[in-house]
């Protein structure tokens, strides 16, 4: 077993703890003991902090670094992953390394070994959503190609799911640099652009790596059908979809915090496709 | 050190390569933002080269920060980054007041976002510990001192 240390940020363990339990679950299933962070605070966000004070975002970004002498911290979100990597970039600690889970699983674990702890396939038809900052500016993040990334594609398809193209795959979900807390009423209005597309394509769930892009798509679509306009999608975070993958129960997903969920995709996480049928 | 920081997010060369701008519009017309809103960059960044007007429109609150427009820039202009520092001059006047919140937040609680009472609860049944600075005396200390010693700011 090797040990790094897990960093969850805000909205994880407050509005969708699911993820951060299946965090924990999956990465161990693949050999990887992850220590809380404690004692942690908010990244803090680029787009909000950043925006007021850089001085401040830099500091409170590198108390969180200087937390653990461990090489590897682990994120799960795409807002602290960006303000992490580039609070470790400026401040110089070539020693210490920031992952995002996407790129660590697709990178550093390999698609044949999450494949070889798979106990339960997922036959679902799913929409893919990278999120911005885990790619962009690709110059630092140096994960996937910023336009027409694979990674998360292809991590999909390796729990048995089908991840379908659709021509708003790489427009933002409206909810990032302060734009949602802001002015929400153009957030939703850049998510309503995101999801008509999906309308007619009978997806299952969106699959998310981010917990902010997570909580746009779910609570917004409530605000959405509060104005009339009704999309029905529930969203999932990749952890929770491989850790269902890797044999965990339903009722440890944290499925109740979702606002936007379906029976459908209930009992397709449910069943699955036994492997042994 | 903030000199320092400050420079190597956005050093002055690359802040100067705005005036390199030939107004092609690849940004604005990548903006997802500018598709709901009034945002335009690429007027913002005319306005400034040429009137000398600064950018410090209200519309910079709707820019969701994507990165769009600074990763296909064929100028290679920061143009995200620099509307982030352009939020940053003005934001004693401009911030809005739900952001000011946020901030708020993390000096309270150490969170952006803290926990409602229904998230503790999950977390309780999920088997989650509590381990944020919210939950750590002295941690919240720390976050509290960094985030006053920024005040004048604020």
């Amino acid at each position: 077993m090797k040990e790094m240390v897990f960093y969850p940020g805000c909205v994880i363990p407050n509005r969708y703890p699911g993820v951060e339990k299946t965090m924990y679950y999956a990465m161990e299933k693949l050999g990887y003991i992850m220590k809380p962070m404690e004692g942690y605070s908010c990244c803090p966000p680029p787009g909000i902090v950043r925006s007021v004070d850089e001085e401040l975002w830099f500091s409170l970004a590198t108390r969180n670094l200087s937390l653990y002498d461990d090489r590897t911290i682990m994120t799960a979100c795409n807002g602290c992953f960006a303000t992490l990597f580039d609070a470790n970039r400026l401040s110089g600690n070539g020693e210490r390394e920031i992952r995002h889970v996407v790129e660590f699983l697709y990178r550093d674990v390999g698609l044949e070994k999450i494949k070889a702890r798979v106990t339960k396939f997922l036959p679902l038809k799913v929409a893919v959503h990278y999120g911005c900052h885990l790619l962009r500016p690709s110059i630092y993040r140096e994960v996937d190609s910023p336009e027409n990334p694979v990674i998360l594609d292809v991590l999909v398809e390796a729990v048995g799911a089908e991840s379908v193209p659709y021509p708003t795959k790489m427009v933002c979900c409206g909810g990032g640099g302060g734009v949602r807390a802001g002015h929400r009423e153009v957030a939703l209005e850049i998510l309503k652009r995101k999801l008509t597309p999906l309308k007619v394509l009978n997806v299952d769930c969106i699959v998310v790596v981010c917990p902010l892009c997570q909580h746009q798509f779910d609570v917004g679509q409530v605000e959405l059908k509060n104005e009339g306009v009704n999309f029905n999608i529930p969203v999932l975070h990749y952890s929770q979809l491989l850790a269902t993958a890797f044999g965990l129960e339903l009722e440890m997903l944290g499925l109740e915090a979702h606002t936007t969920m379906t029976e459908n995709l209930q009992e397709k996480l449910e069943k699955g496709e036994d492997l042994e049928q | 050190m903030y000199i320092q920081m400050k420079d190597m997010l956005l050093s002055r060369k690359e802040l100067n390569k705005v005036n390199t701008c030939i107004q092609c519009g690849t940004c604005v017309a990548s903006c997802y933002s500018s598709r709901a809103t009034a945002l335009n960059t690429r007027r913002l960044v005319f306005d400034y080269i040429n009137k000398n007007i600064p950018m410090h429109d209200d519309t910079i609150w709707y820019c969701s920060t994507c990165y769009s427009c600074q990763e296909r820039c064929p100028r290679g202009i920061m143009l995200t980054d620099i509307l982030i520092r352009v939020r940053e001059e003005v934001a004693e006047e401009h911030l809005p007041s739900k952001l000011k919140k946020f901030i708020e937040n993390i000096r309270e609680y150490g969170m952006g976002v803290p926990p409602r009472k229904s998230d503790i609860d999950m977390r309780r049944k999920l088997g989650l510990k509590n381990y944020s600075a919210q939950f750590i005396e002295k941690s919240l200390k720390e976050v509290r001192e960094i985030i006053d010693s920024r005040r004048d700011k604020l």
